[in-house]
């Protein structure tokens, strides 16, 4: 049967959904590792100056 | 449905909603080129540009996201998928507008050539802190690209609906690496806890909806077991609306039963545009109607009425009593079944 068929709608729809699924299980892993990751590391890495923007002296 | 190449096949709806897509980032651009303005006098144009773009392209793919996933979950958030693709490339065009300025700014400059600057200016890849961030938004940005020239039904026809579909499933590659770009990034630099909050309910909101709308899905899924005749129980008569459908798993996957006219005809629930539902469609003028993007198809034959020519495969009926069967076999795509009469119809 050709790609219009059932057989080749069964062949894709559901290995598509299941992919799906697999596809966002380890994205909500991964994200969540890298965004809490980025929160942690987050710090000042120059001694605050409120008068000096680096913008003024382009 | 489609007859030929067209570019556009404008319809007052895709009207509407472009004319509300343009006015809603024109607003969004000028409210925070405004507000970034007020809030951080010291800030060129250009950085508020790239933040104002940046940001838009990054909200935009949240939304686009996040439609999928309502719609399964409740059909009066359909309208939204009917013209997806114009957000896409909408956004994209938003992405390349944000890359194209971010080079410009922190690459162009220097003697080395800015898309080779954008790789060996930082390659602190052992560092969180210190990642080089822009690397992964330029991977994203390629990735949408090639979602974006493939967007249109020409390339969906031709690369096959599996093809183009398993490369339209990147955008899930492209979003993780947006989210890593932007949490490497700008969340390194920005203090506010503005930027973290977004972010951070975006993901939420996105990853959410998908695994939920997912776990539904899978419960629909549930195969029956066929019973006399090999002919499977499906549901009551009564429980199908008039010119809707009633939609079961059989075989891994979905069959949509169709009652109409006093009659009952059973095809594919899967459209051959873009695989949307069709047994969440209705049947408008004679013709099963798909309510993503208003392909049809003749309940009886699983055909497209002419000069279309689509096809889906269709499934034997039966009606005993208040009881509907369906013969889980499927016929080959655009087979005629005789309708199954309704007696007390």
């Amino acid at each position: 049967m050709g790609p219009g068929g059932i057989a080749g709608d069964g062949s894709m729809i559901q290995p598509l959904r299941r992919a799906h699924f697999r596809i966002w299980l380890v994205l909500a892993v991964a994200l969540y590792a890298v965004f809490i990751a980025s929160l942690l590391v987050r710090r000042t890495s120059t001694p605050p100056n409120g008068k000096l923007h680096w913008e003024q002296y382009r | 449905m489609s007859a030929g190449y067209k570019a556009v096949g404008w319809s007052r709806t895709k009207k509407i909603y472009d004319a509300v897509l343009a006015a809603g980032l024109a607003l969004y651009l000028g409210l925070f080129a405004g507000v970034g303005s007020m809030v951080n006098p010291n800030a060129t144009a250009e950085t508020l540009l790239i933040r104002a773009l940046g940001t838009a392209a990054l909200l935009l793919l949240h939304v686009i996201l996040s439609i999928g996933p309502l719609c399964r979950l409740d059909r009066r958030f359909l309208p939204l998928l009917y013209n997806r693709r114009h957000l896409g490339v909408t956004m994209f065009l938003l992405a390349l507008a944000h890359g194209a300025f971010s080079i410009v700014q922190f690459h162009a400059w220097g003697n080395v050539n800015p898309l080779v600057s954008l790789f060996v200016s930082n390659t602190r890849y052992d560092s969180v802190a210190g990642f080089p961030f822009q690397s992964l938004g330029f991977f994203a940005l390629l990735i949408l690209f090639l979602m974006a020239a493939t967007s249109h039904d020409f390339w969906l026809h031709n690369l096959t609906a599996p093809v183009w579909k398993k490369l339209h499933m990147l955008v899930y590659l492209a979003y993780g690496l947006l989210i890593g770009h932007v949490a490497l990034g700008a969340l390194q630099s920005e203090t506010s806890p503005l930027l973290a909050g977004v972010l951070g309910v975006g993901l939420t909101t996105v990853v959410v909806l998908h695994l939920w709308a997912a776990a539904v899905e899978r419960r629909a899924d549930h195969p029956r077991s066929p019973e006399a005749g090999g002919y499977v129980a499906v549901c009551d008569l009564d429980s199908i609306p008039e010119k809707c459908a009633a939609v079961f798993a059989c075989g891994g996957e979905r069959i949509a039963v169709f009652k109409y006219d006093g009659r009952i005809s059973a095809v594919s629930n899967v459209c051959q545009h873009q695989n949307g539902p069709l047994g969440e469609g209705k049947i408008v003028d004679g013709c099963i109607t798909c309510p993503w993007h208003g392909y049809q198809y003749l309940p009886d034959t699983g055909a497209s009425p002419p000069p279309f020519t689509e096809k889906v495969s269709t499934f034997r009926t039966l009606v005993a009593g208040n009881r509907v069967f369906v013969h889980p076999s499927p016929l080959p795509p655009g087979t005629r079944v005789e309708p199954t009469l309704i007696e007390h119809a």
